[in-house]
């Protein structure tokens, strides 16, 4: 199945992310080794010099790794996975917090509502 | 070539000038999209060709075999890049002022000065509203059509037996010999082409579930349309040319002819797909070429247009072409 | 590649040739078969039926040789024109293959093709002459002590005879002539091919009408032959006059200055015609 993508951004930006979500999950471990740039093109269905470009990224952000003769591997540095989970998780509660304040809830109101439901 | 304090590789272009591959991004920028505007005759052109003709050589290394360590294969020099032992310095495709008036139309050039540069390691997409020019640009590259003025090159050949070697060709329409039988149209590609592959051949008419002793009389238009793929995916040519490959097939087995095409992807070759389907490819294009009136309205990279314009290729076109 | 090429031109055209065989071959059995019903012991209004049944089966037979020849060169013709103009004409036109190497190897295939309709018809009607012979020799009564070799060596010894006196009134022996003939039909078949699909590549100069332009250039090509036949033939008959008063002057001397002219005449076209395939098929190729 192809991954879903957005129309209005670019590709890589978007494959970056998705590949970050699924190391910070864990469905890439720390260490191991990424499938090839071909074979994720083929299942996101996507071009493979795009798939390259996010890896680029990645590289670059320090996630991954390349290694000779192994290819790449995730980064072995926890606290950088734990970095990008932590920027993820901040960037959702921003999204959150924007959403909600749209509909008119303010901070004060939000906290109560959050805490009503976690202590259910 | 050496490596900046970001992290980015330096090189040296033939020209002399200096770029580092964070710039290969930016090889098409927003200058691409301001004129499309004002092109609408026959005689307006394309506009930043010249970015084209600069676009430095390593963007076909931009792709590297997934075993292989990024630096060893950018450290090495463009000649001793074993994905690309091809002429690098003589681009794939080169069209020198390309114009086709066929006989009937009177003044009007049906292909009008196109000029061209397409590399090697590139998925592109020929788009444009029928009666653009598409086919009959795509003809005359295959030396089906005579050029009015103008060059088409291919590997800095003129179209001959040398250059339908290395391109593989799909029609809009059915080009089998209704005749005959599936496994005799393999025979007959195998036969004739040295770089087609039996095997792959009839592992994808396997997985498409077509049977290789059936005549091709008796199947229907989209499973014809499927070996015609099958047979031209099956070769391993430089310059591949598809003309709406996936219009006439079911969701399923385009989702599969994608996927084909991903997988087949070399550094070495480049595919160009003309089609109207653009949401369905967009994904797998690398860039897009808009064609109107003859003229070339735009070439430019999928991520260009979504990062500069924030829309998909395909609200983009339907914007520059609104009737 | 030249191999590759004929290979294919061959399995394309096997399938009606063979067709045209068996018609052949069935017009040929009919007609043995009704040979053998005439036999002169039976009742005479039965002998009467058998001989117009005859006539009437040899008519068949004759109209199955023209058939079949008209035949051959429709099915070369057609084929040439599915594979170089039709939608086939993509795949054709991009094999790496040059224009002139598929032009040769269709004419080619072409002239084997019909040399071998020519075989078909040769041993066909050699079939029914023998079957006759033998037919009309069952009739001789044993006692005569007559054997078929010998009836057959008087029956070719008719012909013969002929042949002999051929040299005196024709002016060239016969054994020549008929190796002139030979050599005269078959440059005028290589040269009628490649007239036939020059016609085919002129259809499509007529990107409207591709079939109807075809046969039109045809005729236009035949009448232009014809015309240019009569200019051929005015010597001949000047010397044909000039022969009535003289005794030096043979048939063939009358004849063949003229048919060496007219089969010139018709290469010049052909070579004409090979070019302009040859064109039609590069600059000026431009399928539907």
């Amino acid at each position: 199945m192809a991954w879903q993508m957005n129309s209005d951004r670019p590709i890589y930006t978007q494959l970056y992310d998705k590949i970050l979500i699924r190391i910070v999950c864990g469905i890439y471990k720390a260490g191991n080794r990424l499938p090839s740039v071909r074979e994720l093109a083929a299942e996101a269905n996507v071009n493979p010099n795009t798939m390259q470009r996010a890896f680029t990224e990645l590289e670059h952000s320090g996630l991954i790794v390349t290694q000779r003769n192994s290819g790449r591997i995730v980064t072995e540095d926890q606290l950088k996975i734990e970095d990008a989970r932590h920027q993820l998780a901040l960037a959702q509660i921003n999204t959150f917090f924007a959403n909600m304040r749209e509909l008119g809830y303010n901070d004060q109101e939000i906290m109560t509502l959050i805490e009503s439901i976690v202590k259910k | 070539m050496n490596v900046n304090e970001n992290n980015s590789i330096a090189y040296t272009q033939g020209d002399g000038t200096q770029r580092d591959n964070t710039q290969n991004t930016s090889v098409y920028t927003s200058d691409n999209l301001v004129s499309t505007q004002q092109i609408q005759t026959q005689n307006s052109l394309l506009h930043s060709d010249e970015n084209i003709a600069h676009t430095p050589v390593n963007l076909q290394k931009d792709f590297v075999q997934s075993d292989e360590n990024i630096e060893e294969v950018l450290e090495k020099e463009p000649s001793e890049n074993v994905q690309n032992p091809y002429a690098i310095n003589t681009p794939l495709l080169q069209l020198n002022d390309l114009c086709k008036r066929y006989p009937g139309m009177g003044n009007y050039m049906s292909v009008f000065h196109l000029n061209l540069t397409i590399l090697r390691g590139r998925i592109i997409g020929l788009l444009g509203p029928n009666g653009c020019g598409k086919t009959t640009l795509i003809k005359m590259i295959n030396g089906l059509l005579a050029p009015t003025c103008g060059t088409v090159l291919i590997n800095g050949m003129e179209p001959c037996p040398a250059t339908k070697k290395v391109i593989s060709y799909l029609p809009e329409r059915t080009y089998l010999d209704n005749g005959m039988k599936v496994s005799q149209m393999v025979e007959y590609f195998s036969d004739f082409y040295e770089d087609f592959s039996t095997e792959k051949a009839y592992n994808m008419l396997g997985a498409l579930g077509i049977s290789s002793d059936a005549r091709l009389k008796t199947l229907s238009k989209g499973t014809k349309e499927k070996v015609q793929l099958i047979l031209v995916m099956s070769r391993q040519a430089d310059l591949y040319i598809l003309d709406e490959p996936i219009a006439g097939v079911d969701p399923a087995a385009r989702d599969y002819i994608l996927r084909t095409i991903i997988t087949n992807y070399n550094p070495g070759s480049t595919i160009i797909l003309s089609t109207h389907l653009i949401s369905d490819i967009e994904n797998v294009l690398d860039d897009v070429i808009f064609m109107k009136n003859g003229s070339l309205m735009l070439y430019t990279s999928v991520d260009s247009i979504r990062s500069q314009m924030g829309k998909s290729v395909d609200t983009y076109f339907r914007e520059v072409y609104a009737c | 590649m030249l191999g590759k090429l004929l290979k294919y031109e061959w399995r394309g055209l096997r399938l009606p040739f063979l067709i045209m065989l068996v018609v052949l071959a069935g017009t040929t059995i009919l007609t043995c078969g009704v040979i053998f019903t005439i036999n002169p012991k039976f009742d005479e209004t039965i002998v009467g039926y058998s001989v117009i049944a005859l006539i009437f089966s040899i008519l068949l037979y004759y109209f199955g040789i023209i058939g079949c020849s008209l035949g051959t060169s429709l099915i070369v013709v057609i084929r040439f024109y599915k594979t170089c103009y039709t939608d086939q004409g993509y795949l054709t036109h991009t094999l790496p293959v040059s224009a002139k190497q598929l032009l040769n190897m269709k004419i080619f295939a072409a002239i084997i093709t019909n040399l071998l309709m020519i075989l078909a018809i040769v041993t066909s009607i050699f079939v029914i002459m023998q079957v006759g012979l033998h037919h009309i020799f069952s009739f001789v009564p044993d006692y005569m002590e007559y054997t078929y070799d010998q009836f057959y060596r008087e029956f070719i010894e008719i012909f013969f005879d002929a042949f002999r006196d051929f040299e005196d009134d024709f002016g060239i022996s016969f054994g020549l002539y008929f190796a002139y003939l030979i050599v005269y039909s078959l440059i005028s078949l290589i040269a009628n091919i490649i007239i036939i699909f020059g016609c085919v590549s002129l259809g499509q100069l007529f990107t409207k009408h591709r079939i109807v332009g075809a046969i039109a250039a045809y005729f236009i090509v035949q009448f232009i032959l014809q015309i240019l036949g009569y200019f051929n033939a005015i010597p001949m008959y000047k010397r044909m006059l000039r022969g009535s008063y003289r005794d030096d002057i043979t048939m063939f001397g009358v004849m063949s200055p003229t048919m060496n002219m007219t089969l010139l005449t018709v290469v010049i076209v052909a070579v004409i015609m090979y070019f302009i395939n040859l064109h039609m098929m590069t600059k000026k190729l431009n399928l539907e």
